[in-house]
């Protein structure tokens, strides 16, 4: 039974493979037709594989780009009122400020008056002490004599 | 890929057309089969292909079968009178031998093959084709068919034994 189950299958293949030769060319030429489509397809999905590995770098590089040169913008640009609030801002007392303005505009006026006045080049040691910056003590004993609402 | 699908494109044509009974739906089916097996197992060994494109062949097979099933259903409950132009398979056979009749007679025993097959069930029809005609092993035979091989074995018997005793003899 074995060798006739065999015996049948060659020669159920012997037919078979002869019909295919016997395919008409209409139909070769569909199947050819059809082999090159699913290959191009094959191509074409690579390629678009390709592009959207490549499309989260550019975009990666373009949000890189954008935010450097942003940044850079704002670091080269001063804006005063930005300035003036950062003054603000500081821990320093406004009054220091005041204070450090007054005697500076105090001091100008003094020293541009003294100058004026003939032998007056050396001022008095004990009361043109230009205190040293930020001292609280020396501004408060200056106020004593010195003010220039005073003078 | 190119060489593999052109060893085995007439093959899985005459299989499906085995199966579909129509030359269009035989080459739709071939085409969608070709197309999921790059888009699927491109990289894989080629000695691992063929059953791997058959199993695809005959998943594209069973997926069309169901469909046509449906569609007949809908056919039957909406129109009797509107029948497609089914060609006959057999008519796109052209005479390309030296020997006419030989060819007569090899058309001749096709055809009878093919009417047999006809009548088998598909899993017996399409366990036939790969076991005897492509010569896939019973493991092989039953990766692409998606099933056991005791189930190969079975069906290839029962199909064999069958057209044995249809064809008769004397076949081919």
């Amino acid at each position: 039974m074995k060798k006739t189950v065999r015996h049948f299958a060659d020669a159920a293949r012997d037919v078979m493979n002869a019909s295919l030769d016997q395919l008409d060319d209409r139909t070769r030429v569909e199947l050819s037709c059809l082999k090159y489509r699913a290959l191009d397809g094959e191509g074409s999905k690579q390629k678009r594989k390709l592009l959207w590995s490549v499309v989260p770098a550019v975009i990666c590089l373009l949000v890189v780009v954008s935010v450097n040169f942003y940044t850079a913008d704002r670091g080269t640009f001063i804006d005063p009122e930005v300035s003036d609030i950062n003054l603000l801002s500081t821990n320093e007392p406004l009054e220091f400020y005041a204070e450090e303005i007054e005697f500076y505009l105090w001091y100008l006026e003094t020293e541009s008056v003294d100058a004026d006045l003939p032998g007056s080049g050396v001022l008095d040691p004990v009361e043109h002490t230009i205190p040293a910056y930020g001292a609280g003590e020396a501004g408060a004993d200056r106020s004593d004599s010195s003010e220039p609402g005073n003078a | 890929m190119e060489d593999f699908f052109g060893s085995i494109e007439r093959q899985a044509y005459r299989m499906a057309l085995v199966a579909c009974a129509n030359r269009d739906d035989a080459l739709e089916v071939v085409q969608d089969s070709m197309c999921q097996f790059v888009a699927k197992y491109a990289d894989k060994p080629r000695d691992e292909m063929k059953p791997l494109f058959y199993r695809v062949l005959q998943n594209k097979i069973r997926d069309f079968r169901r469909r046509e099933m449906v569609r007949s259903r809908w056919r039957i409950w909406f129109s009797g009178e509107q029948e497609e132009d089914r060609s006959d398979p057999l008519e796109n056979l052209s005479v390309s031998g030296s020997d006419p009749e030989q060819d007569v007679r090899r058309r001749e025993a096709f055809e009878r093959l093919q009417q047999e097959l006809l009548q088998l069930s598909l899993k017996q029809q399409q366990i036939f084709l790969l076991r005897a005609w492509e010569e896939l092993s019973v493991a092989e035979t039953a990766l692409a068919m998606g099933c056991s091989e005791g189930t190969v074995k079975s069906h290839y018997f029962r199909a064999t034994r069958s057209l044995q005793e249809k064809l008769g003899e004397d076949w081919p």
